[in-house]
């Protein structure tokens, strides 16, 4: 009886929020369609991060999956990128049930689980954000917080968009932020921009909206380092002796040649 | 491991949907089932504002479980997996969830190992148990039991190819 009051207290008050939020014309007072200053802050965000030549960042990321019941689950894991712009890259992804190394030198692109020892290496275009997209298309493989490391960042968000809004001030990673609300048919998506000189982003969540249950997943950006100590073989992959090679099976699959 | 073999005749009916509706997450996750099912998100980079979405990986990734067998247990062993994210709900702290997800995938990989005689270019997401690394002609296997896999990366996962070296 306890938990099914409770319950009933969740869903009215989620409902609220959904009021609140929904509405265009609620206690903020903003108005419908896009906003021009939420525009101009993605954008400001965006040539902000376009214009760092060399950039490293430490994420906090979680997932929501959705099971038979209706049950939420999420999934967290921490994830770091660095970035030379304009062709190289470095990242790892620490999640509940991942473990993965991202290295891109300019010229090739290396993939390595360290808890099972294998990584696939292969010719890879030669911008980073070049490389992003031959990733995703070619390799089906998805950088962690990638979507942030393209120079047309802002662009790319914003084309499918078709409303947004400046949510007001906020503080996240201990930061203050702006906070920015934007939807398009089938995401609806929020985006923390630090206030200030430095308007990186510090927050990112994304909510599926045609997925049963409304899945969302959030990237935290606990820290920014805008100058960041990188060695000369930071961006370079030396196999651990004991690791194994093995292949990207899109690249050699029949389907692949076929595409 | 009862409850997954009741489960796979499920699991075999809705192999029309695991084509459809197995999605891949950014984090790696991979649930597959019927349409009720475990639902991840079908998430890549900007693909919420309608870029190149969700098309190379409908398109490739069952292409080399071409058979029912392999297929059947493909999902027995994905099924598993499913059922540790169930599992993981349940329970209460991080190490049980964690021995729950270790023991779904010691029953997938039972579940593989009992499937008997895989066609040569089934795909399973977990090695049987016992198995040894060895190199042929310069390509990395591992052989179970006289069974050859050859790993591979499918996207973001690790796959192994029931394979003759």
């Amino acid at each position: 009886m306890k938990a099914k009051l409770s319950l009933v207290r969740m869903v009215l008050l989620a409902a609220a929020i959904r009021i609140s939020t929904a509405s265009p014309q609620n206690s903020h007072g903003q108005p419908t369609g896009m906003q021009p200053e939420a525009q101009q802050l993605l954008r400001r965000m965006g040539d902000y991060l376009a214009a760092q030549k060399q950039f490293a960042v430490n994420t906090e990321n979680s997932i929501e999956v959705v099971l038979k019941s209706g049950q939420k689950i999420q999934f967290d894991g921490p994830a770091t990128a660095v970035v030379s712009r304009p062709n190289k890259m470095r990242a790892h992804r620490r999640s509940d049930l991942f473990n993965q190394e991202f290295i891109y030198d300019g010229k090739s692109l290396t993939l390595y689980s360290p808890k099972e020892k294998l990584y696939a290496t292969t010719a890879a275009p030669g911008t980073v954000d070049e490389m992003l997209d031959f990733a995703r298309e070619k390799l089906d493989i998805v950088a962690p917080a990638s979507e942030f490391l393209y120079k047309n960042v802002a662009e790319q968000m914003l084309k499918g968009a078709t409303s947004g809004f400046v949510v007001g001030q906020s503080i996240v990673a201990g930061v203050k932020c702006t906070q920015l609300a934007f939807r398009s048919e089938e995401f609806d998506w929020q985006v923390w921009v630090e206030d200030g000189a430095r308007p990186v982003p510090r927050k990112f969540i994304l909510t599926s909206k045609k997925v049963a249950g409304e899945p969302q997943m959030a990237v935290l950006m606990k820290s920014w380092d805008l100058a960041p100590k990188v060695s000369a073989d930071e961006f370079s992959f030396t196999a651990p002796k004991d690791a194994k090679k093995i292949d990207f099976l899109l690249l050699t699959s029949g389907s692949a040649k076929s595409k | 491991m009862k409850r997954l073999w009741l489960s796979l005749p499920l699991a075999i009916v809705s192999l029309v949907f695991i084509v459809e509706f197995s999605v891949q997450s950014p984090i790696g996750i991979r649930f597959v089932g019927d349409a009720q099912a475990i639902i991840g998100m079908p998430w890549t980079p900007l693909s919420f504002a309608g870029v190149a979405r969700r098309s190379m990986y409908r398109a490739a990734v069952y292409n080399a479980a071409v058979t029912n067998a392999a297929v059947a247990n493909a999902a027995a062993a994905n099924y598993a997996y499913a059922n540790a994210a169930q599992a993981q709900a349940a329970a209460a702290n991080a190490s049980a969830a964690q021995a729950a997800a270790a023991s779904a995938a010691a029953a997938a990989s039972a579940a593989q190992s009992a499937a008997s005689a895989l066609p040569i270019g089934s795909t399973v997401p977990y090695l049987p148990p016992n198995c040894s690394s060895t190199v042929i002609s310069g390509t990395n296997y591992f052989n179970c039991n006289g069974v050859f896999y050859k790993p591979g990366f499918e996207g973001n996962h690790i796959v192994y190819i029931v394979s003759q070296p």
